[in-house]
This record gives C-alpha cells, sequence and structure tokens, in this order.
C-alpha cells in the first residue's frame, strides 16, 4: 500500500510582526487629545459656573438698573411738580405783593390833614409792570411844605417810600406827586 | 500606516474642535461677564443720580417751603375763572352790605399776565364810582381788603363829594382769577 502524504507546501509568506509606529510627532496627537479633553472638562465646568453668575449678574443689575430708572423718573416727576408748585406760588407772591391795602394809606393821609387843610384830590394809580409801585398824586388846599412834610410821614410810617416827587405850589392849591414802592418790613 | 495617520488626523481635529469649543466658550463667557459689568456699572450710575436728585429735592422742598405754605395759604382766596360770577357777587354783595352809593358799577375779564399758561391767566376788574359819607366809605374800603384780601386796588381817586363829609371815590378792584382745574 502507497502511503500518500499529505504534502502541504506553506506558500504565504509570513505576516510582518507588527505594523510601523507612528512617527514621533504624531505620538504626540493623542496626548495631547487626551490633554484637551480633560482640560475641556476643567475649563468648560468653570465656564459654565463662571457663565451662570455673570447671567445671574447681569439678570441682578438690569433689575436694580430698571428700579432705579423707575425711582430716578418718579424724583424727576416729583422735581417738576415741586418746580411747578413753586412757579405758581411765585405768581401769588408777586400778585400779593401788589395787594398792599390802599385804605390805610388813604386813610393815613386824609388823617394827617390839619383842619384847615382840604384834600383836593388823592389818587394812586398801580404801575401795571411793577405793581408794588404806585404813581401818588395829591392836591391840597391851604397846605404848606410843613403839611407835605407830615403827610409824607404819614405814608412812610405805612411802609411806603417815596421817589421821583414833584412840588408844584400854585397860590392856595399844593400839587404834590411821587412814585411810592412798597418796602417789605419782613 | 495610513489608517492611523487617519485615526490621528481625527483625533487631532476633535481635539482641536475642543478646544476652538472651548475658545468660543470663554469668549461668550467674557462678553457676558463684560454685559453683566456694564449693568453694574449702569446700576450704579443711575443710583448715583438718584442720590443727587434725591437731595436736591430735598433741598429744593426745604428751600421752598416757606413759599409753598404762602401758596397753600392764599390759594382759597383766589377767584376761578370758571366762576366769574361768583367773584363778581362778591363785590356787589359788600356794596350793598355796606349800604354805601354805588353811582356805577362795571366788571370786566381781563388778561392778567401775557403768558396764557400762567397761574393767574385772568383778572376781574371792578370799576366803580362810590359817593358817600367819607367815614363810611373808608370803611367800606377796609371791609373789601379784609373780606377779598387778594384783591388789587390798580387805582382809586378821591375827590370832595357833594357835601362837606362826603367822598367820591373812583376805584378799579382786580381780583386774580386762576384758570379752571387749579382750584
Amino acid at each position: 500500500m502507497e502511503s500518500k502524504d499529505f504534502i502541504c507546501h506553506d506558500l504565504k509568506t509570513d505576516p510582518p510582526d507588527v505594523s510601523q509606529g507612528l512617527p514621533s510627532a504624531l505620538k504626540l496627537v493623542p496626548i495631547l487629545f487626551y490633554l484637551v479633553g480633560v482640560a475641556s472638562i476643567i475649563l468648560g465646568a468653570w465656564f459654565a459656573i463662571s457663565m451662570k453668575t455673570a447671567t445671574e449678574s447681569k439678570k441682578y443689575w438690569s433689575g436694580e438698573i430698571s428700579r432705579l430708572k423707575r425711582d430716578n423718573e418718579r424724583l424727576a416727576a416729583e422735581t417738576a411738580d415741586i418746580e411747578k408748585q413753586n412757579g405758581r406760588a411765585r405768581e401769588v407772591v408777586e400778585w400779593m405783593e401788589g395787594a398792599q391795602g390802599v385804605q390805610p394809606l388813604s386813610v393815613a393821609v386824609t388823617r394827617s390833614l390839619a383842619p384847615s387843610v382840604t384834600l383836593s384830590e388823592l389818587s394812586l394809580t398801580r404801575n401795571a409792570e411793577i405793581p408794588n409801585q404806585l404813581y401818588f398824586t395829591l392836591k391840597l388846599d391851604g397846605a404848606g411844605p410843613d403839611q407835605l412834610e407830615q403827610t409824607l410821614t404819614g405814608i412812610r410810617a405805612m411802609n411806603f417810600q417815596d421817589y421821583s416827587a414833584q412840588q408844584v405850589k400854585t397860590d392856595d392849591l399844593l400839587d404834590y406827586k411821587a412814585t411810592l414802592i412798597w418796602q417789605n418790613p419782613n | 500606516m495610513k489608517e492611523k495617520q487617519t485615526a490621528c488626523v481625527i483625533v487631532f481635529l476633535l481635539a482641536f474642535a475642543m478646544g476652538y469649543g472651548m475658545k468660543k466658550f470663554h469668549a461668550t463667557l467674557v462678553e457676558r461677564q463684560a454685559e453683566a459689568r456694564a449693568a453694574e456699572a449702569e446700576a450704579r450710575t443711575e443710583e448715583n443720580l438718584r442720590e443727587n436728585t434725591e437731595k436736591q429735592l430735598a433741598v429744593l422742598k426745604m428751600g421752598t417751603r416757606s413759599l409753598r405754605d404762602y401758596f397753600d395759604q392764599w390759594l382759597p382766596h383766589l377767584g376761578s375763572a370758571g366762576a366769574v360770577e361768583k367773584e363778581e357777587q362778591k363785590i356787589f354783595d359788600l356794596i350793598k352790605s355796606a349800604q354805601i352809593f354805588a353811582s356805577s358799577q362795571r366788571t370786566e375779564v381781563k388778561a392778567a399776565s401775557g403768558d396764557k399758561e400762567a397761574f393767574i391767566p385772568q383778572k376781574l376788574s371792578a370799576h366803580l364810582v362810590i359817593q358817600d359819607n367819607y367815614t363810611k366809605t373808608m370803611n367800606w374800603m377796609g371791609s373789601l381788603e379784609e373780606a377779598l384780601p387778594s384783591c388789587r386796588i390798580a387805582n382809586i381817586k378821591l375827590t370832595r363829594g357833594v357835601s362837606r363829609n362826603d367822598v367820591q371815590v373812583e376805584v378799579t378792584i382786580d381780583f386774580p382769577l386762576i384758570a379752571s382745574g387749579n382750584s
């Protein structure tokens, strides 16, 4: 019996042992990747926390801005209201300064007259532009300088000061004109 | 070899992408922080403005308190442009109650100021001619100025009357009228 040995020739070449390693420069890539990965996790967490803080801070300060702006608007409105009231008050003060009693002045003039003197005319006209000024005209019969001085003393006692006085004496008639300015005693 | 290089490139790109992402994230963070700081700075400015305004308002209030008190005190004595008849009646009632003889009496509403927005834009002018006893007339004038303290005698002319104790008074009395809605 013929033995038939099965001969198998291994024709394949041996595979290379291992593939060639990467160039040394490229070996840094995975290291770089891990470093960047770790850094990204750490920095990402830090940035996220910082971002949350910054967002909250912005939200808080935006709220404060809105509140403060409302406060400032309210204060501006209040200031405008006070200014308006002051403007009105100044108008009233101006009016009232031109509303001093004329009756006491008229009485003071007539009371200052001696029995021998007759009042011919007493006129008081308020200056439309400067209401605390009065154009004063006095015409007296039988009056002399003493009488006029006495009358002016009475006028000054009522806190009126005479300016730009003009005096004309013809026969018995004394014509006196002046501007009276009220002096605030306060 | 080629696959490894490709893998390296991919890994490198991933690393680059992470780095780039972080850079973008940081830029956004810096921007947000800058916004927060800007908001804080604006809030501080607004706060300073508020503090200054509050101080100025307090000074203004304190400095003009007497002025506004004066205004509050006189406001009830001012007439209203919307109730001229009422103000006229006050003057005529005073003439009637004093029982003095007014030979002429007329009233008119005039502009008190060139400014239409003024608080006292108009005035009621009463033109009266009184012929009566001197004492009675002077007492009436005194009571008029007392009863209507805001009235302003624009002009007055006293001359001798018919008899010795009589006097003729030509007087124009102005009464302030505030715009309707201000009273």
